[in-house]
């Protein structure tokens, strides 16, 4: 298992009165692709430039393997920097730039000349060392500027929307290209970045921001499929955004229909939010599945069509390659897997067991409470809250083990799922805790809740 | 195309009528004698020891001057420069304003704070101490040159400084650069054309001055404009006090051309 | 559009131009004087205006040669200068000057038959003097104690950095030239050379080169010695007590500024009015008052002699000293010989 590099605690940012950034915690393993996603003004840049050096943290601490970074000034940080306007020196060349950081180690000519002959290679600019910096074009520039920060040979490079002037295509090409350098080189890299898109195919972590707190963080699969709320899921890929209400467990109903769906109900209320994609639409004929829409828009957008059609006030959004004509009416069609519910409340719910009195038994462990035994235990449930599992990381001789899935962070505690036999538990923690991890649950008899 | 020709006009007739001609006619006294016959001598009588010795002295004093105003002028530039917007703007009309008082109504000034009994004399004296020869000498010429001139040395290496990109130094120390090398390695090199600029403006006036070193050095020490200044006004040699311009102009010239040189190279060398 | 803003700016020019022309009214004449700056009461101007019923343009300059070079290019046209006796002769000779019909001039009887027929301008053909003196040492009494009757006190080590010479080639020329006991009007290239020779050994000693500035110094008692005209010494003695004034034995520069009429004058019986006003016994008073140098009329002594400011030698030039003094005569095409030495010794080191 590879080891944390970077850890945030705390990380408190302040400009003016300003709070940019409120109480960050996260956690950075090696060689991961990490993204900071979010809208400008989220915090994301603030954050990168106090791992950088560049601004220091108005409370809190980043460590680096354990240590404290944010004790280094910028120019002793193993961390490099892309920036977002490339900052090549005007007054070198490409050869001069990449070189910079190796002088300034006061290493050997030839060693520099290697060096910088390497990763003119890696970038795929073999051959430009002569050139200045302003005959380059900006994907070239950008490459330039990824060569010098990798040319110094730093644990961390960190990349400031090091893309974003770049037009489609060759912004579609690099990604590709950083993802490859990431890989050869082997090194962590945390990108900042508000393209969703682009975070969703680069990177092996995200870190979803609003307005300087972390809203989730997860894979790019977990998150654009199970976002923890409406922010992420509205800000993650297109969505449906339906308020709906949920009775009993794997069924939902909006739109006075009821569905079938994956998830199970919680007790504390029935209000909830579910979100489907666009792309998990289908238009069928009209009156053969549960909603007619009646189609407002049609927009070719080469990969698929997006379509909008309304049914009783709210407006569809549906991606598909089957052409369809406005003003028509189409049915919308959809699986139980393709609605998404989004929890409003936490409270874990676990099939149980009785064996005796004031002894209760799921997930394959036993547990004392305070319930007694009684006859209609069929649909036994035990409820806890997650606030009261005992978590531990000593796992030795644990009663119940779980490993930890998806992670999301609010205020001062981490929120986040384990997984064990299947099952989907919810827990919270002011520890941090890492997708992977694996940790051994306990909780006490007055916190077990029963529903039969 | 044609617009921009046009709007050009009133300049290409202004500069006609008061740079080219006078140059021209400037020229046409310095080949003529005072007789009307054309002439070299009054070249040729400039490259005498007196007179060489003058153009020495003369552009010896200019370099002190400029070389004291950039070690003066670049460290308040690059001070200003980091300073917050409003303290910025304050510092910049501080230095500027003297530049609008009447500048020989400052020189005199100083005569007032050098002299034997001027200011410092009587700060000496009040202390118990000896009184000090500050004035009537090269040192106070020298002062006064600084003084007049300094603020042409600030404001053009500053303007430079403030548009530095501020991501080169931070890329500079993120690549692992400390305050020091950042600046050697950055900072100083791209803001060369505001020294060389800087240079220029102070150099210029410092060499062709004559009423700093008329009055703050007792005029006993002649430099290149003193010596126009007395062809004209006293001894009433024009042809001569026009070759010695002409002269002057192409110092000035040669030390512009050397200066731009500088501002190309370093762009390669690097 | 663009035609009428055109129109508009030409007559504005026009007017602005038409306006500048002087506030006088047409009917009235108007005099223009240009003299040296410091040398007169201006109010003498105003009562002029009024008693001749005219408009006085006053304009002032620095130097003799500068007055020429205007007189000479015609570039104004004054009615009355103030040349120096020296110049004066010169624009005799380049015929630059008007003569004068004395019978316009009935005051020229007040003034000291001792300045009348310089060799300058014989029989005051031309010039009319208006205030003389001489060329003498202004000294510290405190710090000098000894005698000041040589202009070699001047080069005596013990006064190093103390001595203050004049801005001013035929002066300071002139008493190199005295010192060395040859004439102040030489000829002879050898003497300039060895006059040239005396100021080069002596600057090293002197404070520098002054000109109106020797006064405030010589006030505030920052210098011993210093080279002045005889009217500023009685200005600086009037405001320092310590302070003397001495003509040294070797005889010294005695000069006389007259009042002339350019032959640029447009208004020449009205300047005669002028010089001749200038001459009488209450405008003169208030004349010498005002600038403190010897007054050329010779009916103000007993009351001048009453005044403490006046009633010294260098106000009343004493018979002897005049007798070792000399003009400046116009050295006419020896000027080059002058100009040259005096430019190496302000550009030696």
């Amino acid at each position: 298992m590879n080891d944390i590099i970077i850890e945030a605690r705390d990380l408190c940012k302040e400009f003016d009165d300003e709070v940019v950034v409120n109480y960050i915690n996260f956690i950075i393993t090696e060689g991961e692709f990490v993204t900071l996603l979010g809208p400008s003004g989220c915090g994301k840049t603030t954050i990168l430039r106090m791992i950088a050096g560049f601004e220091d943290p108005t409370y809190g601490d980043i460590f680096f393997y354990g240590k404290k970074l944010t004790e280094l000034p910028a120019y002793e940080r193993p961390v490099n920097t892309v920036f977002q306007n490339y900052a090549l020196f005007p007054h070198m060349n490409v050869y001069e730039n990449i070189a910079f950081p190796l002088r300034i180690k006061k290493m050997d000519e030839k060693t520099i000349d290697e060096k910088v002959k390497y990763y003119l290679n890696v970038v795929n600019l073999k051959g430009y060392e002569k050139r200045n910096v302003d005959q380059l074009s900006g994907g070239q520039q950008q490459r330039v500027a990824i060569a010098r920060a990798l040319a110094n040979e730093p644990k961390i490079l960190l990349l400031d929307e090091p893309l974003s002037a770049l037009d489609l295509k060759l912004r579609k090409d690099m990604q590709k290209e950083l993802k490859r350098i990431q890989q050869a080189v082997g090194i962590t890299f945390i990108y900042v970045t508000h393209d969703q898109e682009e975070a969703l195919s680069l990177s092996d972590k995200i870190i979803v921001m609003r307005k300087g707190e972390i809203q989730q963080v997860g894979s790019p699969t977990d998150i654009y499929n199970e976002p923890i709320n409406t922010y992420v899921a509205d800000f993650i890929g297109e969505s449906n955004i339906i308020d709906a209400v949920m009775k009993e467990n794997y069924k939902v109903e909006f739109m006075g229909k009821s569905f079938e769906c994956v998830d199970e109900r919680f007790p504390e209320s029935d209000k909830v939010k579910i979100v489907i994609r666009p792309e998990d639409i289908d238009p069928v004929e009209k009156g053969t599945s549960k909603i007619d829409a009646l189609v407002t828009s049609v927009t070719f957008k080469g990969v698929h069509y997006e379509i909008l059609a309304e049914h009783e006030g709210f407006t569809f959004m549906i991606h598909t390659t089957e052409k369809r004509e406005e003003g028509e009416t189409i049915g919308l069609s959809f699986g139980p897997d393709d609605i998404h519910v989004m929890r409003a409340e936490q409270r874990n719910i676990l099939d149980a067991t009785m064996p005796e009195n004031n002894v209760i038994e799921f997930l394959g462990a036993k547990f004392s409470c305070l319930h007694e035994k009684s006859e209609n235990d069929e649909n036994l449930k035990a409820v806890i809250k997650p606030a009261d599992w005992i978590i531990s990381k000593d796992t030795r001789n644990a009663k119940l083990t779980a490993k930890v899935t998806i992670v999301s962070y609010h205020s001062e505690r981490y929120e986040f799922l384990a997984e064990t036999n299947g099952v989907k538990i919810m827990l919270q923690s002011p520890d941090p805790v890492k997708i992977g991890d694996v940790i051994a649950l306990d909780v006490d008899e007055d916190d077990i809740d029963i529903m039969r | 195309m044609k617009k921009t020709k046009v709007l050009g006009l009133p300049y290409g007739v202004w500069m006609l009528i008061f740079i080219v001609f006078p140059i021209f006619l400037m020229f046409l006294y310095a080949v003529r004698t005072s007789s009307g016959g054309f002439t070299l001598d009054n070249f040729r009588n400039f490259f005498s020891p007196m007179y060489m010795q003058i153009l020495w002295d003369s552009v010896y004093m200019a370099g002190i001057s400029t070389v004291i105003c950039l070690l003066l002028g670049y460290p308040v530039a690059m001070i200003i420069s980091k300073m917050p917007e409003k303290s910025r703007n304050l510092f910049l009309v501080l230095i500027i304003m003297p530049t609008w008082m009447n500048f020989l109504l400052r020189t005199y000034s100083w005569m007032n704070i050098l002299g034997k009994n001027g200011l410092i004399n009587k700060l000496l004296t009040l202390l118990g101490m000896n009184t000090m020869d500050l004035l009537y000498n090269n040192g106070a010429v020298l002062l006064g040159m600084v003084y007049n001139f300094l603020p042409f040395m600030i404001y053009p290496i500053y303007s430079v400084i403030i548009k530095i990109n501020p991501s080169y130094l931070e890329a500079a120390k993120d690549l692992g650069a400390n305050s020091v090398k950042a600046f050697m390695k950055v900072t100083l090199p791209l803001s060369v054309p505001g020294i060389i600029t800087g240079i220029t403006m102070v150099f210029m006036p410092a060499v062709s001055t004559f009423v700093i070193s008329d009055l703050l050095g007792g005029g006993t020490q002649m430099y290149i404009g003193n010596l126009i200044s007395h062809q004209f006004l006293q001894k009433g040699d024009w042809n001569f006090g026009s070759a010695v311009s002409f002269i002057m102009m192409i110092v000035i010239l040669i030390v512009m051309m050397i200066t731009n040189k500088f501002s190309k190279t370093d762009k390669e060398s690097v | 559009m663009k035609k009428i803003s055109l129109l508009l700016a030409v007559v504005l020019l026009l007017s602005t131009m038409l306006f500048g022309c002087g506030d006088n009214s047409s009917d009235k004449p108007t005099l223009y004087v240009y003299n040296v700056g410091t040398y007169i009461d201006k109010s003498v101007n105003d009562m002029f205006e009024e008693e001749f019923d005219c408009n006085v343009v006053y304009e002032t300059y620095d130097s003799n040669e500068s007055m020429y070079l205007k007189v000479v290019n015609a570039t104004s046209d004054y009615d009355v200068i103030f040349p120096s006796d020296y110049m004066l002769e010169k624009m005799i000779k380049e015929e630059l000057v008007l003569p004068l019909n004395h019978e316009n001039i009935p005051n020229m009887a007040n003034i000291r038959e001792e300045l009348l027929g310089g060799s300058f301008d014989e029989n005051n053909t031309y010039g009319v003097p208006y205030f003389y003196g001489t060329v003498g040492i202004l000294y510290n009494t405190q710090t000098v104690k000894e005698p000041v009757d040589s202009w070699g006190i001047l080069w005596d080590e013990k006064y190093a950095d103390d001595i203050l010479m004049y801005d001013s080639q035929r002066d300071s020329l002139g008493i190199a030239l005295k010192y060395l006991g040859y004439s102040m009007n030489t000829r002879n290239k050898d003497e300039v050379l060895k006059a040239q020779a005396a100021l080069i050994q002596q600057k090293p000693m002197i404070v520098g080169y002054f000109t109106d500035s020797v006064m405030d110094m010589m006030i505030g008692e920052e210098a011993s010695l210093a080279v002045v005209y005889s009217g500023d010494a009685v200005y600086c003695m009037s405001e320092n007590e310590n302070l003397a004034y001495a003509v040294p034995k070797e005889g010294s520069n005695v000069w006389i500024d007259c009042m002339a009429i350019p032959k640029t004058s447009k208004q020449k019986e009205l300047a005669e009015a002028y010089i001749n006003f200038m001459c009488r016994d209450d405008i003169a008073m208030l004349n010498t008052q005002e600038v403190m140098y010897s007054s050329a009329n010779k009916n103000l002594e007993a009351d001048l002699r009453e005044e403490d400011w006046s009633d010294n030698d260098a106000y009343f030039v004493p018979q002897e000293v005049l007798d070792r003094c000399e003009f400046f005569n116009d050295l006419g095409d020896f000027l080059p010989v002058f100009a040259e030495a005096w430019e190496t010794v302000k550009a030696s080191k």
